[in-house]
Order: C-alpha cells, then structure tokens, then sequence
C-alpha cells in the first residue's frame, strides 16, 4: 500500500464524520507521511506504522459521536455514539439487555408518576372549578373505599341516552357500554379474559353495582357512598403530591442512568485507546 | 508487563513531552518511540482526545517548504493534569516499591 491508497481508504472510512473534520484528519496523516519521507522512511513502511486505516476511521469516528454526546445529550447523539462504539467492538451485548430493560422499566415508572400528577391536577382543578363556578357536579362521583380498583369514581351525565358501545377483540377482551332503555340501567364493562371491571348505574343515575375480578378473586360492591367535597379535594392533593414527587425523582433517576451510560461508554472507549496505542 | 503498565501512561507521557516544549506529532511520535513500542496511527485520535479535553491547543507554524505545520502546546488545564497524573503515578511507583522491598514474615518459609 502506498500514501495515496493509504489516504484514500482512510477518507473513505471517515464517511460519518463532517467534510471539514475529515479534511482536517487526512491533512493530519499526509503530514505525518511528509515528515516521516524527510525522515527517511518508505511510504509503505509509513502505512505499515499507521495500522490499517479502517480502524483508526473507527475510532477517530467513535471520539467525534461521543464528544458530540457530551455536548448535547439527546437520543440521537446517543444513537450515533452507539452505533460508533458498536463498530469499535466496546458495545457488549449481553449487558446490553439488561440495561434496556431497566431503561424501559425506569421509563414506564416514571410515565406513570406523570399519569398520577396529571390526574391530581385534574381532579384539584375540577375541585376548585366546583367551589367557584358549581361544575363539573360531584353527584355523579362516588367513594369506593374497598381498597380494591380505582378509590374515586364518576358516573359521568345523567340527562341523554348514552350511546350503545360493543367493541370485542376476539381473543376474549371486551369494552361495552349498554343502556337498557326498559330499567333505565346502564352497564359499562371492560373484560380481558377472567379480569374484569364492571360498573352498573340505575335509572336515577347513582352507581348501583362495582365488580371488580381477575378470575381469582372478585368483589362486588353496591351502595357506595357518595364522594363528599372534601375527600375529592383530599384525593386530588394527595395525587397531585404523589405524582410529583415521583415525576421530579424518577426524571431525576433517569437522568442519572442516561448521563452515567455516557460516561461508562466514555470509559469503555478509553480502555480500549489504551489496548491498541500501545503494543 | 512491561506493556500491559505502558498502557493508559500514554496520555501521561503525550502530556510530558509537551511539557518540555511545543511539539507536532511526527516528533511526539519519534520521541515516545525511543523509549516505548507504540503504534503511530492512534496518536491522532488520543491528540484529538487531549484536545477536545482542553489539555491542548493547536496553531499553525508555516514552514519554508509545503504546508504549514500544525503545533501542540499544553494549557494550564493540561499542566495541572500531568501535575495530578505525576503524583497519582509517583504514589504507585512508592507503593509498589514498598511491596517489593518488603522482607518475607519470619516463620513464612514452609
């Protein structure tokens, strides 16, 4: 292999890499090959010395993605110093896994303390707006104090026919909303194999009937009490506190994994800049 | 052992060199060969490292014959690194020289 060979193979493995940086790179090796000619060496001697330039493209390639990564932390330039390090051989697949699933599980956590803070939001705003304004009505909402299923329920408007709803999947899961136009009763229902939430309410529009069951256990509930101000208030503060805390803690911990996989890359990469730049 | 110790010193000794004065790489190069087998090629990205660290900077020295030539210098961050790098190592050496010059626990010898 000759300089010209050596460069051109070289410029081609920068490919991901932006034309300035790359010209900057391959200006770098020509004039290590100038010096090394004033030297007295042959250029393959040069080329031999240098190692196979696809590598050094890996790795000078692998330092921009993660320097990039340092600087702006998103997805995308995580993707890319992925994709880098993969090519370095840095990547373990088998601790690959696990980590995914503990981003993924750290994800849906938090997702769902975002749920509660939105919800307790909600139900303090629909408070609030019930104090001042007299709407939404709390008549429809009543207290489920089993400890089984949601604690807060709505019944949702009393005036109307609802429409009739009956959506199946075929593989045993169900949604139906259906009135009964002779009793007045409407029944909503959610059925997914043996799990089940039924809800019953009669012609005055009151709940009626609560059945909650996973094949196992059930339990039915009629009569429930009726929600007063004050619990509704207490239940939304308290889902309101809940949910922010886990929302600040959980962005807090998946901060911490994100910015702790960079480093760990980070330090990965260096092990091996140490293997390979010294024989 | 001698090699699995050369390694990660890389930096160190990229980092000493300069310290003596301002150095472009084909000469950074030929000095650490002197004294240790490295391979030429993964210089540049460790330069490029030691850059994007701010332990060094660049500039530009034209030279009479083809282009200008692109000079290291170490900054006053990569000073205070090699500073720490000297008494991290200089702290390995004494312990592993205390290790070694320590007489064997009498009663020791089966």
């Amino acid at each position: 292999m000759n300089r010209e060979q050596y460069l051109q193979r070289l410029a081609a493995a920068l490919g991901k890499l932006g034309p300035a940086e790359r010209d900057e790179i391959l200006a770098d090796y020509r004039a290590y090959f100038d010096d090394a000619a004033a030297d007295g060496r042959s250029e393959a001697e040069v080329c031999a010395a240098l190692g196979e330039p696809e590598r050094l493209a890996r790795e000078l390639t692998a330092e921009r993605k993660l320097a990039d990564w340092e600087a702006d932390k998103s997805p995308a330039n995580m993707k890319q110093a992925l994709g880098a390090l993969a090519g370095l051989g840095v990547l373990n697949v088998l601790l690959a896994f696990p980590y995914l699933f503990l981003l993924t599980w750290l994800g849906s956590l938090w997702l769902g303390a975002v749920g509660m803070l939105v919800a307790g939001l909600l139900i303090t705003g629909g408070w609030a707006s019930h104090s001042v304004f007299g709407w939404p009505s709390l008549d429809n909402i009543v207290v489920n104090d089993s400890g089984v299923g949601p604690w807060l329920i709505a019944a949702g408007p009393r005036d109307g026919t609802p429409p009739r709803i009956r959506i199946e999947s075929g593989q045993g899961e169900t949604v139906r909303i259906e009135p009964d136009p002779a009793s007045g009763k409407l029944v909503i229902e959610a059925r997914d194999g043996d799990e089940h939430f039924r809800l019953e309410r009669d012609a005055s529009g009151k709940l009626s009937q609560l059945s909650i069951g996973d094949g196992a256990d059930s339990i039915e509930l009629s009569g429930l009490p009726k929600a007063s101000s004050g619990s509704v208030l207490v239940f939304g503060l308290v889902l309101t506190l809940l949910g922010l805390i886990g929302t600040l803690l959980g962005w807090k911990v998946l901060r911490w994994v994100w910015h702790g996989t960079g480093r760990w890359l980070r330090w990965q990469q260096r092990l091996l800049a140490g293997d390979t730049a010294v024989r | 052992m001698k090699t699995q110790l050369r390694k990660g010193t890389l930096e160190m000794c990229v980092l000493a060199v300069l310290a003596r004065h301002d150095s472009y790489v084909y000469e950074i190069v030929s000095t650490l060969a002197q004294s240790m087998d490295i391979s030429e090629g993964t210089i540049y990205p460790l330069m490029r490292r030691l850059q994007a660290d701010d332990w060094v900077s660049t500039y530009l020295v034209e030279s009479a014959s083809g282009p200008a030539r692109k000079y290291y210098r170490l900054t006053p961050a990569g000073g205070e690194a090699l500073a720490a790098m000297r008494r991290e190592w200089g702290s390995f050496v004494a312990e592993i020289n205390a290790v070694l010059g320590q007489p064997r626990p009498e009663g020791d010898t089966p």
